[in-house]
């Protein structure tokens, strides 16, 4: 490209009106998504400010009001006390799951099913503990490793977020490890 | 001072749109040619790019994604790909074209033939996007671009004839002696360069980095409001003093010096001062659009990060970047001899 316009001696004005060409390709393609995605109340009143919970996980929390939608990222991190008001860990990775239905707006349609509480992110971020998730299996056992402790919550479990924790309305002892879940299945129990 | 930085972005944006190299050079060609029976494309152009800029800004403050994101997301890979690709040369063209204004800016100062100043220009480029941020460089160039009105005020004390301005801007018709060909020509290309693609790039991203939100929807519609417009009359100015200078003569306008010529006949050597100090800011601040807007798109296709203004944060973005503005003036090597 470069030795093409040096080899055609044009002058700047030229090569500046030349390049006009490009546009009739560059301006529908570029305009057209910006109407497409102004005008789509799903993507600019759903995802105002990604506020992920708010239609899906909104629904499911149970004491939190519509008004006081999350995002994801302030979730993670929370620290999460059972019914007696014992610590159980902090809130490591979160599970959507998806309502199966395709839209054309992605990011849509998730809703959360639970969350991982433990003491390690690492093992749970890897996903290992969901059904047919192929693994190396160092990688695998020292994923398992971390999340020896780690406990599944399930988002029935969840009774009220707080500020800084989230109080569910079971007891430590009826929690389970998280290990297959992801069709929705409940976890094994202790 | 947000709603400041605000305006100062959709002024630099409108630059691209209306006073960079080729649009300063098409504007008076047009004038010198067409008079003002092209006005009306201007005026579709600025009500184009202000609908579509304010709606890109809308969905930056609201969604945090620049154009190029939703281009990527909507098109999918494949066809956003080809959006890329045409773009990309779109700006690759017309940075290497602003850096070589920049020069003939210089050109005119100092005498010397612009493409002694063509390395040291595409080393500026890159020295003010590698070590200044985003927004003071917005905030300089837009606000000094605002020196060219100095063509507002040349088209006023050179008195167009309003009665035949109104005329042709409402009623117009292909002048004696030009071909319909060339006359659509022009509006295409006027049209075309006011809603230049990497126009939105540049103004969303520029509206994600500085992190606008909901708060900010005003300052959008201001800005948006503002800068275009005042781009718009820029172009109509430049338009006039080359209608009333040009026209009468027959005169063909071919050089960014022509351009300037109106400005001298109306406010002698004071306007032609300003007028050249207009030329260097309005292409040095189209390099950085074009530059900055190349980054941008590949950066947003390909999922880089780009919002940090420090090089090592965005490292790829910036690296692409640097290429560009560095590299843009060895195009032009075959112009020495």
């Amino acid at each position: 490209m470069a030795v093409t316009v040096g080899l055609t001696t044009l002058d700047p004005i030229k090569v500046a009106e030349f390049s006009l060409v490009f546009f009739v390709v560059a301006l529908p393609l570029t305009y057209l998504p910006i109407l497409v995605v102004a005008n789509d109340p799903s993507y600019m009143g759903v995802l105002v400010n990604s506020q992920i919970l708010k239609p899906y996980g909104g629904a499911l929390l149970l004491d939190v009001s519509p008004e006081h939608a999350m995002n994801l990222s302030e979730l993670l991190g929370l620290e999460v006390v059972d019914f007696d008001g014992r610590k159980i860990g902090k809130v490591r990775e979160v599970r959507l799951v998806h309502d199966g239905v395709r839209r054309s707006v992605p990011g849509v349609g998730f809703k959360v099913q639970g969350f991982i509480v433990g003491k390690w992110t690492i093992g749970a971020r890897l996903g290992y503990d969901q059904t047919g998730m192929k693994s190396p299996w160092m990688v695998a056992a020292i994923a398992r490793w971390f999340m020896r402790r780690s406990v599944w919550i399930p988002w029935e479990g969840v009774g009220n977020v707080e500020g800084d924790h989230i109080a569910l309305r079971v007891r430590k002892a009826t929690l389970g490890p998280p290990a297959d879940v992801r069709d929705g299945e409940a976890p094994h129990h202790e | 001072m947000k709603k400041l930085t605000g305006v100062t972005l959709g002024i630099l944006t409108a630059i691209g749109a209306f006073v960079d190299l080729g649009d300063l050079v098409a504007n008076a060609v047009i004038g010198a040619r067409f008079g003002w029976s092209l006005v009306w494309v201007l005026v579709l152009g600025v009500v184009g790019i202000s609908i579509f800029a304010e709606m890109s800004g809308r969905v930056a403050a609201i969604t945090g994604s620049a154009t190029f994101d939703l281009v990527r997301e909507r098109l999918g890979p494949r066809l956003a790909l080809g959006n890329l690709l045409a773009s990309f040369a779109v700006t690759f063209f017309t940075l290497i074209a602003q850096v070589a204004g920049v020069a003939l800016a210089l050109e005119l100062v100092t005498g010397v033939r612009y493409v002694f100043f063509l390395p040291l220009t595409g080393l500026a480029v890159w020295l003010v996007i590698w070590q200044v941020r985003f927004q003071r460089m917005e905030q300089v160039f837009g606000l000094l671009g605002l020196v060219l009105v100095v063509f507002a005020v040349a088209a006023w004390k050179l008195g167009p004839d309003w009665s035949q301005l109104w005329q042709e801007t409402t009623r117009p018709t292909v002048p004696k002696g030009e071909g319909v060909p060339t006359y659509w020509y022009y509006a295409i290309a006027l049209f075309g360069a006011a809603l230049t693609p990497y126009e939105v790039f540049f103004y969303s991203s520029g509206a994600v980095q500085e992190r606008w939100t909901r708060d900010d929807l005003k300052t959008n519609r201001i800005t948006v409001l503002v800068g275009f417009p005042l781009g718009g009359l820029l172009s109509l100015s430049i338009m006039t003093t080359a209608a009333i200078v040009f026209r009468p003569a027959g005169f063909m306008v071919s050089e960014l010096a022509h351009v300037a010529f109106p400005v001298f006949l109306a406010l002698g050597k004071v306007g032609l001062a300003v007028v050249i100090i207009g030329f260097f800011i309005a292409t040095f601040g189209a390099s950085l659009e074009t530059a900055l807007s190349s980054g941008y798109m590949v950066a947003q296709y390909f999922g880089w990060p780009w919002r940090n203004d420090r090089p090592l944060a965005a490292a790829r973005f910036h690296t692409l970047v640097s290429i560009r503005s560095l590299s843009s003036p060895s195009l032009w090597p075959s112009r020495l001899g």
